[in-house]
């Protein structure tokens, strides 16, 4: 089932806006899920350029939420909805946030990564 | 309290309404200071008591946390509120839940005072950069909130600075937890309980740091999420 109900509305263009949230909620989730995976594979294996391509990526993330969260405060502000539409865009903002979050974890792992490599180095430079 | 900034509607239940939402945060934020006190407190004197009470406390916040939710979703559905009003009500949304986060940290510490509690044979007064950081992130977290009860986000730029102070002090906390842990690994297990409770109040700083954030989107309606101190700081001078 659409949570996103397209195609229920009198007005067309809240449909639309409506399906833009629902493929951009979707597309961050998916970055987010490859985020997390690339920074446990990376961790695992000791990657440095992967880590760093894991950190590069947090960027699109963070920008992902910044237009997804206005996006929504726009159409609240614009399109005034109410019930279920209402709950879905508030939730849709609380969901940004969780997969802000989750990636800010997949950030850490990358970053732990790289300290732990580079502690690696120098502790066999000692030895 | 000024109230310029939400008591100019002409509908005097809008008005109360929006007071009475901010009230609220308030009280949910002045409970959730007391919880990071508490627990620390639990912790450094090892009153097993307190961490309890601190845990049974956490379901307040909660509490406090889906009343204030469900508010804000009627009156966005109700009063169809635009600009600054529609702004401040997204960002309660936001500032509360940042502050369960730390509720939950709390709690988090004081588990770890329960547990730290049964190994702290004849221990004393070990705690002194840990008390000191606390307080740190404390005073963080109590001027943010300070500058949500009055609206305003002037000087909001030395709390986020604030923040860089933190984590120093969490760098050099986690350094010594290290050379404790290699001078005797009878340690190891007290240090990595202790190592949770400074991530803990890291992360406290960092989410009042958040709250600063969503207080400037309030003001400004700019979204500064995600920027550096510096590039913070060229924004707010603007």
């Amino acid at each position: 089932m659409n949570r996103f109900n397209a195609e229920h509305h009198i007005s067309v263009p809240f449909d639309n806006d409506l399906e833009s949230i629902r493929a951009k909620v979707a597309m961050m989730g998916k970055l987010v899920e490859q985020q997390l995976s690339l920074a446990v594979e990376a961790f695992t294996n000791g990657d440095t350029t992967l880590a760093k391509t894991v950190l590069d990526q947090d960027d699109d993330v963070d920008q992902l939420e910044e237009s997804i969260d206005n996006e929504c405060a726009c159409i609240i502000a614009l399109r005034q909805p109410v019930g279920h539409d209402l709950a879905l865009l508030i939730d849709v903002i609380k969901v940004t946030n969780e997969l802000e979050n989750i990636a800010a974890k997949a950030e850490g792992i990358a970053d732990i990564t790289l300290q732990l490599n580079k502690s690696l180095l120098v502790s066999e430079d000692d030895g | 309290m000024d109230n310029s900034k939400i008591a100019h509607h002409i509908s005097e239940n809008f008005n109360k309404e929006l007071e009475d939402i901010r009230n609220k945060v308030l009280t949910m934020g002045g409970l959730v200071e007391q919880q990071i006190e508490q627990s620390i407190h639990a912790l450094t004197s090892g009153d097993i008591e307190l961490a309890e009470l601190v845990i049974r406390q956490d379901n307040d916040i909660d509490e406090f946390e889906m009343i204030i939710d469900a508010e804000c979703t009627q009156i966005i559905a109700l009063r169809q509120p635009a600009a600054f009003d529609l702004r401040l009500l997204l960002v309660v949304l936001r500032i509360i839940n940042e502050l369960e986060r730390i509720g939950d940290l709390a709690e988090r510490i004081a588990k770890v005072a329960i547990q730290l509690s049964t190994t702290n044979e004849g221990r004393t007064d070990e705690y002194h950069e840990l008390k000191h950081m606390a307080g740190l992130v404390k005073e963080m977290l109590h001027a943010s909130l300070d500058n949500f009860a009055r609206m305003s986000i002037d000087g909001i730029t030395s709390i986020t600075g604030s923040d860089a102070a933190v984590d120093r002090e969490y760098a050099s906390i986690i350094r010594q937890l290290i050379t404790q842990m290699m001078e005797d690994p009878r340690n190891i297990t007290r240090m990595l309980d202790m190592l949770w409770t400074v991530r803990a109040l890291e992360r406290i700083g960092d989410h009042s740091r958040y709250i600063c954030e969503h207080l400037i989107y309030m003001v400004k309606g700019e979204d500064v999420r995600h920027l550096s101190q510096e590039e913070l700081e060229k924004i707010m001078s603007k």
